[in-house]
């Protein structure tokens, strides 16, 4: 693997706490001693929150898709009327 | 990846028939409305997907379903009563309305558009937290190591992306 994707990995196995003591230390000590490091770190960190971001965003949209489905084809019709009559009752 | 979208529907839309209407006489006999019913479940549905995904057992867990709607429900109702206003602001389901931030949408649609293969793959790893063999046969690798490689290699495609698109934006800003 090509030098800066053998980093990617490293940087995940401690911010996805992969390592053991031993190596969490280690890179540590290479983070204090390099302000690059630091940059990539943060970078990294904030790509998982993207992704984790990124998926809820599709299963959101899929959960809008399935809810959809339910109330308006004709397949689900009586689906549909069950929860309408439940809060028409209401009234 | 359809593959996975489509069983995930499947089971939503098995889940919504077995559990909704139970939801919504729960709901509907407390006062609320239809959307607050749709807007629980739906948030239910996400801690249930998120808290399963990993166990890889996606079955139907309608009771569990239906208890997390329920809790949900008591929060936000209990925190209602306290302040009126808060319904906007509950810890646990705030963080689940979150793409209201209009640069972060934005920002995810670029990705999509410009690099949706590798979107959808560090998806599939680090949302769905499917194992790097499903990954590697779903996406067509030879194996766990090719798949692997080019998890890294996408992630540095779109950190490099992400960068580039801030640094375009700030750039504009100032």
């Amino acid at each position: 693997m090509r030098t800066s994707l053998n980093e990617i990995e490293r940087i995940e196995n401690y911010l996805l706490q992969k390592n053991d003591p031993s190596q969490h230390l280690r890179f540590e000590v290479s983070l204090m001693c390099s302000g690059e490091l630091r940059e990539k770190v943060s970078q990294q960190r904030e790509l998982y929150e993207h992704i984790r971001c990124y998926g809820r965003k599709k299963l959101i949209e899929e959960i809008e898709e399935v809810h959809q489905r339910l109330f308006k084809e004709p397949e689900y019709i009586r689906f549909k009327n069950k929860i309408l009559n439940i809060f028409n009752a209401r009234k | 990846m359809n593959e996975t979208r489509e069983s995930r529907k499947k089971l939503f839309l098995h889940l919504y028939q077995e559990v909704f209407p139970q939801l919504a006489a729960y709901i509907s006999k407390r006062g609320g409305s239809l959307e607050d019913a749709k807007d629980l479940f739906q948030d239910a549905l996400i801690i249930h997907y998120e808290q399963t995904r990993s166990e890889q057992r996606q079955e139907s867990n309608a009771a569990y379903l239906f208890g997390i709607s329920r809790h949900l429900w008591y929060k936000r109702y209990k925190e209602n009563k306290a302040s009126p206003m808060a319904l906007e602001n509950l810890p646990e389901t705030a963080e689940l309305q979150e793409p209201s931030h209009p640069s972060k949408e934005i920002l995810l649609t670029f990705l999509e558009k410009v690099s949706q293969k590798c979107m959808e793959l560090l998806e599939a790893v680090y949302y769905d937290k499917i194992s790097m063999s499903q990954v590697a046969k779903k996406f067509g690798f030879m194996g766990e190591r090719s798949a692997t490689v080019q998890k890294y290699k996408c992630m540095e495609k779109v950190r490099e992306l992400i960068k580039e698109k801030k640094m375009a934006y700030e750039d504009f800003v100032e």
